[in-house]
């Protein structure tokens, strides 16, 4: 192996690495996105580094379609951001962890204290458990007894 | 203990060059080092010495391990740039300066991509990535930012799985790539654009025109999810505010 291919393979491992650390640990929904690209950026370098030692185009024509993949990926990602952002105004990612699939009961505080905040959104059904056969415990916002 | 480690390492025949090691510790010290304020995004002074001087390290050990020539130098300043804007995509806690670090990194990648006879793909990479993709992300980023720094943008959610997680997949990446048995390089027999437009044309023409077609998918999607619903939420409260004054009216 040359030390052209060997080298370049190393780069894209690190941007792979750095692109899950990027998309670990950071809570700006951009960001996250980003770090994704950044992820994407790793394997087309991988496919380069592999088709310029075999001296093939193949490579080149994956990168193409990575390329391709990832426009539409940020196309729809920052569609969905400004749609989420008209609705909190905020790019917190961990606001939104009730989208999840796991129990509502497991749902952290912060984000029980904003949907009781914001009354008027409706709790939605978790994903991937059927409402007819399973009983879901839904946790209800808190609503204000009327007033006699 | 070392270097009776390192002589069974030779012994069994695995090439592990020294740089191998050393970017393993780059790995290991520079990621330690971002998340050194465990929970917090800004580093102590402390660490960003170490982690400078663990960066100079690696790469002087990279410089002096390989064989020197121009393609040589430049790959390397090539790749270290792109590993230093890496660290600060995921560093900074400006949102906008981590979304210029990543326009650098992409073009580090493209002048990678020259070097292993890739032009036109550096070229479009530039275009698409650096050009179209970037600015589209500033634009969002300044249609959400406030001026000051959120807390979201402060803090780190997963600090130590981050971390753990970052060491686990680069180890294993790294242990691979120096396993790795490729058979003797070619070089390129023809042209090397059109190589690349005669093989999209025969063999993956399928793949292309499933790319056009998701490409279509996604613009229209785009427009469709990012469409304000605002006008009818406010059309509903002016009807019902219509209904009931004309229920007012009649009832007095």
């Amino acid at each position: 192996m040359t030390p052209l291919t060997q080298q370049t393979l190393m780069v894209g491992a690190l941007l792979f690495t750095f692109g899950l650390v990027g998309f670990l640990s950071r809570r700006n929904l951009i960001l996250i996105f980003l770090s994704v690209e950044l992820m994407l950026a790793g394997v087309a370098t991988n496919f380069i580094a592999f088709g310029s030692h075999y001296g093939i185009a193949s490579g080149q024509l994956f990168a193409i379609l990575i390329l391709t993949v990832a426009s539409c990926e940020a196309a729809i990602a920052l569609a969905m951001v400004v749609a989420l952002y008209r609705r909190k105004s905020t790019l917190d990612v961990e606001l939104w962890s009730d989208l999840r699939e796991t129990a509502p009961e497991k749902s952290k505080p912060t984000a029980k204290s904003e949907s009781s905040k914001h009354a008027e959104y409706p709790v939605l059904t978790p994903a991937g458990i059927d409402p007819l056969t399973t009983k879901v415990p839904v946790t209800l916002p808190d609503v204000p007894a009327p007033k006699a | 203990m070392i270097p009776i480690t390192i002589a069974q390492i030779t012994e069994r025949d695995i090439t592990i060059a020294p740089w191998h090691i050393a970017v393993l510790a780059l790995g290991v010290i520079g990621l330690l080092l971002i998340r050194a304020s465990f929970g917090q995004t800004k580093p102590t002074p402390m660490t960003t010495v170490g982690g400078f001087v663990a960066l100079t390290a690696a790469f002087v050990i990279n410089v002096i391990s390989i064989p020197w020539g121009i393609e040589q130098s430049l790959l390397v300043t090539f790749g270290w740039l792109a590993v230093v804007a890496s660290i600060a995509f995921v560093s900074f806690r400006t949102p906008v300066y981590a979304a210029l670090s990543f326009t650098a990194i992409v073009l580090d990648v493209c002048g990678i991509y020259i070097l292993n006879t890739s032009p036109f793909l550096a070229a479009s990479t530039m275009i698409v990535y650096a050009g179209a993709t970037i600015i589209i992300f500033l634009f969002v980023l300044m249609f959400a930012q406030r001026s000051h720094l959120q807390a979201y943008d402060l803090t780190i959610s997963l600090p130590r799985f981050s971390l753990l997680a970052g060491l686990a997949l680069f180890s294993g990446l790294l242990y691979s790539i120096s396993e790795l048995n490729l058979s003797e390089p070619k070089p390129l027999t023809e042209q090397k654009v059109e190589a690349l437009g005669k093989l999209m044309f025969t063999d993956y023409l399928w793949s292309v025109e499933i790319a056009g077609v998701l490409l279509l998918i996604a613009a229209i999607a785009a427009i469709l999810i990012a469409q304000d619903h605002e006008p009818d939420r406010l059309l509903e409260a002016e009807v019902t505010k219509t209904t009931h004054t004309q229920w007012d009216g009649a009832k007095s």
